[in-house]
């Protein structure tokens, strides 16, 4: 073959071809050459090989080309050459000696992506042998290749692994299908992942993370599985541990009625725990998270704004809140209930808030009761005392009285003092009074025989109490009004109704005292069967919770010494005796009080 | 004829009282403040009924009734709340007491001990 076809064989080649001299000195490279390595034909003619490769790889290069140079020929050995861009590109060379010129002649291909890709596979193998339970099988399942995390976690050799199935390290704990089913997808060339219980040499349980892929061959056959598995078993130890405390927890909670609750407070978004669900009856459904604007609605009216606060400041402020409040379910239950409220912080910022709510109206329940009782007792214990002191100053009291109402009696017997009858008659009344009330005080300390009882004709009682009062409304300028002539009697004692409304007007009379309109209202009304008697006053009415409490004893808004809490639940319970009843009127624009009695009929 | 009637208590505005109202013709009051001389005077000028006072100066009006003659009726009068229950007592009467209603008793039990005679009647002084 003339010269001219060798030349054109050189320069049409793919493969980088060179002519380096015995002192490695290029003599000729092709043009592939130049183009892979970027450097133009003339400046490495008469180049040092050595200046263009990595000087990692001088040592070995010098090795080789000493080889060839001794007449061995070197395949596959690989360098890497600096190219023009300034980046290695990895050579894969064949050289030998040309006998005739003595000169080296060489051929390399460029296996940078090969080798690349090489590198990255085995450090990829490496993580993996390092990471991850590694197991091969053949298409029959029999394992083929484990690495040492397998052999670690399982407990068995290698060479007790090999040659033998899954079944070695089965728990037993998983039912047939699941496993059917696991060679079932992997069969049809598909990859498997779940969790996998196992059981090691020592019978101990332990917990993987498993991939299982085919391994296809050229033809599309399965040629094995690969394994990858990852231990799990801190993990679910944890998970069981999770949810063994999670459900003391939760049986804790049920029982002590306490929920759980949390605020994202960029979202809004509220996460209830089971019980706080039951306690605020809110129907559970999945995935539900009630908006935090939901949950304050869930607290009476009179409530959502103390809670709404509390919410916004431990969101803004990182201020913490423990409240008894009132809640209201959708439904429309209402009963007392303890939440708390603990900002969360992540990174100096608040990111949640969260904090428990308790189911107390049980508690609440027995707090009332035993107030109730503690105040009964205070009040028996004090009237009590009362009477004693009434019982110890009644004869001081009575025998005087005696003398007054003796005298007035006498005087009253005189013809000639006809004119002064009527005062008479009231002095006579007060006395009867008094000696009234000295008994009355004595009543508290103790049951008396049985109170005087008698028809009494209500309109009449009610002038007689007014006509007590009326120097004291005069002082304090109190417009009374009561218009009525109606015969209606009721049954009982004329002196405790009288007291009934002596109270109420004295009441009526303290509450509106520094107000620019003062007046009182009394109107009687009477239907069959039914005697009504409403007084109102010019005050505004009552504040609601104020309201709920006025029927009880020393239940007061008067200033301290002003009053004794007496004297409504004195009156609820003098109307009791006498089958009749009081209410406050909520509704009506001014302070009003309603009276209900059952008319008395004779037989 | 009149009925003897006594009244002990040691307030003496309210014996003064007693006696202003009820006595008459008919009905015969003398008062005492003492128990010692109310004591004497049963004994020698038996009453047809005598009003003690429970609460007395140096005793008690139980003490003074049983002391005299069982066939004097007797009725406490008292100021107590605690109203005594003696057998010695025809009855308990409570201070302050109603003087027309004693009146009025006294006048039935004189026509009952004493029935009026012809030409007789009640005449208060």
């Amino acid at each position: 073959m003339p010269y001219s076809s060798y030349k054109r064989f050189f320069d049409q080649s793919r493969d980088l071809l060179c002519i380096v001299s015995l002192d490695g000195f290029f003599v000729d490279v092709n043009d592939a050459f130049t183009r892979v390595l970027g450097h133009p034909k003339s400046s490495l003619i008469g180049k040092s090989i050595r200046d263009l490769i990595a000087p990692q790889d001088i040592e070995k290069t010098l090795q080789e080309f000493k080889r060839v140079k001794h007449g061995e020929s070197s395949t596959h050995f690989e360098n890497r050459f600096n190219s023009s861009s300034g980046e290695y590109v990895t050579l894969s060379w064949s050289t030998s000696i040309d006998p005739e010129s003595g000169q080296v002649v060489a051929s390399a291909r460029d296996v940078t992506e090969q080798s690349n890709h090489a590198r990255k596979i085995q450090q990829i193998e490496a993580a993996l042998n390092k990471t991850f339970i590694l197991a091969e099988t053949d298409a029959k399942g029999i394992i083929t290749r484990v690495n040492d995390n397998f052999c670690d976690i399982s407990g068995y050799t290698k060479g007790e692994l090999i040659g033998q199935t899954h079944r070695l390290i089965n728990s037993g704990i998983h039912p047939d299908t699941f496993f059917s089913e696991m060679w079932q997808t992997i069969s049809q060339k598909k990859i498997w992942a779940g969790d996998i219980t196992n059981r090691n040499k020592n019978g101990e349980l332990y917990y993987v993370k498993t991939t299982i892929a085919p391994m296809i061959n050229y033809e599309g056959d399965i040629q094995g599985f690969m394994a990858i598995r990852q231990d799990i078993t801190d993990q679910i130890k944890h998970e069981i541990k999770l949810a063994k405390t999670l459900k003391i927890l939760n049986e804790t909670s049920s029982s002590a009625k306490i929920g759980g609750w949390e605020l994202d407070v960029n979202s809004g978004l509220l996460t209830w725990t089971d019980e706080t669900f039951r306690i605020l009856e809110v129907e559970k459904r999945d995935g539900y998270h009630p908006m935090l604007a939901e949950g304050i609605s869930l607290f009476v009216e009179e409530h959502t704004q103390i809670i709404d606060k509390a919410v916004t400041r431990c969101m803004t402020k990182g201020e913490p809140y423990s409240l008894e409040l009132k809640a209201k379910t959708p439904k429309g239950n209402q009963f007392w209930v303890y939440t708390t409220g603990n900002a969360n912080y992540v990174d100096g910022e608040i990111k949640t808030i969260s904090g428990t709510i308790q189911d107390i109206s049980a508690r609440k329940t027995a707090e009332k009761k035993f107030n109730l009782e503690k105040q009964k007792s205070i009040q028996t214990a004090k009237l009590a005392s009362l009477g004693e002191l009434a019982a110890s100053m009644a004869h001081e009291i009575n025998n005087p009285l005696g003398i007054i109402s003796g005298y007035s009696e006498l005087l009253r017997s005189r013809a000639e003092l006809a004119d002064a009858h009527e005062k008479l008659d009231v002095i006579l009344k007060s006395c009867k009074r008094i000696s009234h009330i000295v008994n009355n005080l004595k009543r508290f300390s103790r049951e008396e025989g049985e109170r005087k009882q008698g028809p009494i004709v209500l309109s009449q009682v009610i002038k007689e109490a007014i006509m007590l009062t009326q120097p004291r409304l005069k002082r304090a300028m109190v417009q009374l009004t009561f218009e009525s002539d109606s015969n209606l009697a009721i049954l009982g004692n004329d002196i405790e109704m009288e007291q009934v409304f002596l109270n109420l007007i004295n009441n009526a009379a303290d509450a509106i005292q520094d107000l620019p309109v003062r007046w009182i209202n009394i109107e009687l009304t009477d239907t069959p069967g039914l005697i009504q008697v409403r007084i109102t006053d010019s005050g505004h009415g009552i504040a609601a919770d104020v309201a709920e409490n006025i029927f009880s004893p020393f239940y007061t808004t008067k200033k301290v010494g002003e009053g004794t809490g007496l004297g409504l639940s004195i009156v609820a319970d003098m109307l009791k005796d006498h089958n009749a009843s009081i209410q406050y009127d909520m509704a009506h624009a001014n302070t009003s009080f309603v009276l209900h009695f059952t008319p008395y009929q004779e037989a | 004829m009149a009925l003897t009637v006594y009244y002990l208590d040691d307030e003496a505005e309210l014996c003064d009282v007693f006696k202003d109202f009820l006595n008459s013709a008919q009905i015969h009051v003398t008062t005492f403040t003492e128990s010692e001389a109310a004591i004497e005077q049963c004994a020698q000028n038996k009453p047809d009924i005598i009003f003690i006072d429970y609460r007395l100066t140096n005793t008690t009006g139980n003490l003074v009734a049983n002391v005299l003659d069982d066939d004097i009726e007797k009725i406490l009068v008292t100021g107590e709340l605690d109203l005594p229950q003696y057998d010695v007592f025809s009855q308990v009467m409570a201070k302050p007491y109603s003087l027309m209603a004693i009146s009025q008793m006294l006048e039935a039990k004189n026509e009952h001990t004493h029935p009026p005679q012809k030409g007789e009647h009640n005449e208060r002084i």
